[in-house]
């Protein structure tokens, strides 16, 4: 049996890309380095005063939450300020206590810590709406289109995260917490992959877990042997006093980085690598102290350091 | 002499003291947010209020 040359270039050409794609998709993280590509704000400008929230555009711009300048500001990819809004108050598009932020196409999602609801920005930082929500919230992803994953420490019920659209109309519920483990006890961050699925860090609990938009749990991980963190009694409340986990991040490939807290070697610097079936791969350290990780669309990744003056942008190189 | 020695010994204490008073930043801010009489005035909701600023402080701001 003969097969013509051009069949034959086109066969060895599909199972060159398909095999290429799976080893690229197989090849597991040995070890992550950072390297510094910007810096933002320092102890000699006023960038930044005490940043909160950060996200980037597809088009590398970065949009900062300023907690102590009560603002959203938007810095080119040479990180110069292109523009900055909001201002103290509970007014539209004002702040009290600027928090955590998102991005999804043309919309930037903001919250405060002391108001209720969602406040919605263009990419030009025009005020557009604020999305109704009757809890003041600790999480916050914009997921799929016309849907925002929201989520709000409990004190007495099951913990959840809550999808709701635009309008603050919830859609659907995901539940990881079906008995309450003491106060604050479900205090998480997340991150959610294209699948629709969940990675939770807990911030007082030894746990990261993926769980399907189901509510099911696909895998669990303990990276502290399951230790219980301290608690203390103020005022009548017993409280969580240690952090264990302080923020989740994925990759483009869907590793899962995780910000280890207190109880971490290096508290708030030292980032645990997951792969996406939650084996631990590796672990890397911060140049410095930060609360949040995000990594953007082109897999870089941003912390802070300067107690919240500086915003650090790192290029990955995986080995 | 032993003005070096006790110079030398209050720096010790204060930079002993520097961690406590940091590490109570947050407990600081929750028992002024629970004393606040609005917050005890709407009662269950201002705990809650108080606990997620515990929450956000820990996260955010505790020295670990």
């Amino acid at each position: 049996m003969k097969i013509k040359p051009a069949i034959l270039t086109a066969l060895m050409a599909a199972i060159l890309v398909v095999s290429s794609h799976s080893v690229e998709s197989a090849a597991q993280i040995k070890k992550v380095a950072i390297e510094e590509v910007l810096s933002i704000g320092s102890l000699d400008d006023e960038a930044l005063f005490q940043w909160s929230g950060v996200a980037a555009d597809a088009d590398g711009f970065i949009y900062v939450l300023d907690a102590m300048d009560y603002s959203l500001k938007k810095f080119d990819q040479a990180g110069h300020l292109v523009k900055k809004a909001g201002r103290k108050g509970q007014g539209p598009g004002e702040f009290m206590a600027p928090r955590l932020l998102d991005c999804r196409g043309e919309s930037l999602y903001a919250t405060d810590q002391n108001t209720t609801g969602i406040l919605v920005f263009d990419r030009e930082l025009v005020f557009k709406k604020r999305i109704p929500y009757p809890l003041l919230l600790f999480n916050l992803r914009a997921v799929g289109e016309n849907c925002l994953a929201v989520g709000s420490p409990v004190f007495q019920g099951p913990g959840k995260v809550v999808l709701i659209d635009e309008e603050g109309k919830v859609k659907s519920e995901m539940v990881f917490l079906e008995k309450p483990e003491g106060m604050l006890m479900d205090s998480m961050s997340m991150a959610i992959d294209p699948k629709g699925d969940f990675y939770i860090a807990f911030l007082f609990l030894d746990r990261i877990e993926k769980r399907e938009k189901s509510g099911r749990l696909v895998w669990s991980q303990k990276l502290f042997g399951g230790k219980k963190v301290e608690k203390k009694t103020i005022s009548s409340y017993v409280l969580p006093t240690e952090t264990c986990y302080k923020d989740v991040a994925l990759d483009r490939n869907g590793n899962v980085f995780v910000l280890g807290g207190g109880l971490s070697r290096h508290p708030s610097r030292d980032v645990y690598v997951l792969s996406p079936a939650g084996e631990l791969l590796t672990t890397f350290m911060l140049p410095d102290t930060s609360h949040c990780l995000y990594i953007d669309s082109r897999n870089f990744l941003y912390s802070r350091a300067n107690d919240g003056i500086t915003l650090k942008k790192y290029r990955m190189i995986y080995h | 002499m032993w003005g070096i020695v006790l110079t030398l010994a209050v720096m010790l204490c204060v930079l002993e003291a520097i961690p406590l008073q940091a590490g109570r930043i947050c407990e600081d801010a929750l028992m002024r947010c629970l004393d606040d009489p609005f917050n005890q005035a709407i009662g269950y909701i201002g705990t809650v209020y108080c606990g997620i600023g515990w929450a956000f402080c820990k996260k955010y701001i505790d020295p670990e």
